[in-house]
């Protein structure tokens, strides 16, 4: 068994034994303390880890969509006007001017969808201020030489504990605003997306393939009558019919990416309002990660037929 | 009981369907006959002529109930700009918070470069929080 070693100090009575003992008891008080902050700083920063740049990722994507849109109405008027050459003499031609008067109220809406969804990608992305506290430590030393380093660490774990803490409500705030807002806004998305679809992006459609069935009626009224005596104007003339088969085929196409692209938007929508109270990273990166390759793809095609 | 949206967009789409119909069997069966080829051509055209009404018709309608939603995304996205305004001031908040708290432990310090330093970095906090001068 050890002996309690003797102090050597001349001045080591029992009171000062005990003042020396309440000395050195002081900072390692403190770094108890410090250990305790940097522990509970650490759990808050763990659970404020929210990893919203899915979101912020999605409506990227999604804005390249909604912009190549707008080529797409454009271009309508002008689909509607080449229709008109192809129609039967003594027929009155479409009444182009309708298309022209629909296109901005098509774009307003489309519009409205695509900013929602860039206010949810903005949010998402904000990300709280850093170091506003964290250098409490090293400026207490600059100002003070003197302070004792326990000090400075307890000072510096303070910091950090307000900078986390103040990570946190403006983290759960953030959260707390996408949810409500992907939950208040989920049916109207799916309405303006069923929309968009269903009605813009089908009358798209529908006048391309009425145009094409038009276009394909003259191609083939005028190879009959050209037949074999001009074989060289058939020729011709069946040249340019596939050429513009082909044109329209890459513009349908297009609109049916846009089709695909709002339905994968209106999808993942929904899955953030089922979803609104776990934004987890791994859950986002699981749900949304794919929607979004997958809406990358849909623009860049869009914009190939497009250009 | 008069159509609503959906069902004019169907009745355009089932029209198309038919002109695209007649022009595949016009494709197959050549009219050497004009009159013939003539009269196919204008059945045609008409088909497709009245399915392009209905389906500006149907949009038209479509548009019109849509309205409520937009509006509600609309708001929504205004909405959303506020609360950007919020944590963006909040962030500016904290910034002059830890702007100060820099300041105060200077200002304990001798040192004029510490103080100016530090009056520095609050001056640059404060600054994203004032108001844009606005033209002349």
């Amino acid at each position: 068994m050890m002996s309690r070693p003797m102090s050597s100090n001349p001045r080591s009575g029992p009171r000062h034994e005990r003042k020396n003992r309440k000395a050195y008891q002081f900072p390692q008080a403190s770094s108890q303390v410090s250990i305790i902050v940097t522990i509970l700083l650490l759990t808050i920063t763990s659970l404020s880890c929210v990893d919203l740049t899915q979101i912020t990722q999605f409506a990227k994507s999604s804005q390249d969509v909604g912009n190549t849109f707008k080529a797409l109405s454009s271009d309508t008027a002008a689909v509607c006007g080449s229709a008109a050459t192809f129609f039967p003499p003594g027929q009155a031609p479409l009444n182009c001017d309708r298309y022209v008067q629909l296109q901005p109220a098509l774009a307003k809406v489309n519009d409205v969808l695509f900013a929602y969804i860039a206010s949810l990608g903005k949010i998402a992305c904000i990300a709280p201020p850093k170091d506003a506290f964290t250098n409490v430590g090293a400026e207490l030393k600059q100002a003070d030489a003197s302070i004792s380093q326990a000090d400075q660490n307890n000072a510096k774990a303070a910091g950090g504990l307000a900078d986390a803490l103040s990570k946190i409500i403006l983290s759960g705030y953030q959260r707390h605003e996408l949810a409500r807002m992907i939950h208040e806004s989920n049916s109207s998305v799916q309405a303006v997306v069923s929309f968009l679809s269903g009605y813009a992006a089908a009358q798209s459609e529908l006048l391309l393939n009425n145009t094409w069935t038009l276009e394909e009626e003259y191609c083939n009224s005028n190879r009959n009558q050209l037949g074999a005596a001009e074989p060289l104007a058939a020729k011709l003339l069946a040249q340019k019919c596939d050429d513009d088969k082909a044109r329209i085929n890459t513009k349908v196409a297009a609109v049916e990416q846009y089709q695909k692209a709002l339905a994968t938007i209106a999808a993942t929508h929904d899955i953030l309002d089922k979803k609104r109270n776990s934004l987890t990273k791994k859950e986002l990166l699981h749900d949304i990660g794919p929607q979004t390759s997958s809406l990358s793809a849909a623009a860049l095609a869009m914009q190939k037929a497009l250009q | 009981m008069g159509l609503n949206a959906q069902d004019l967009k169907n009745i355009a789409s089932a029209l198309s369907a038919l002109a695209r119909a007649l022009a595949d069997w016009g494709n197959t069966h050549p009219i050497t006959d004009p009159t013939q080829q003539a009269q196919f051509d204008d059945f045609v055209s008409s088909l497709v002529q009245a399915s392009d009404s209905l389906m500006n018709a149907a949009v038209t309608a479509a548009l019109a109930n849509v309205a409520v939603s937009a509006a509600d995304l609309q708001n929504a996205t205004d909405r959303a700009r506020h609360t950007l305004k919020v944590i963006n001031d909040v962030t500016t908040a904290l910034k002059i918070a830890g702007a100060a708290v820099a300041l105060g432990t200077s200002l304990l310090s001798p040192a004029p470069s510490t103080v100016s330093g530090a009056l520095n970095g609050l001056v640059q906090a404060v600054q994203p929080a004032s108001p844009a001068p606005t033209g002349s």
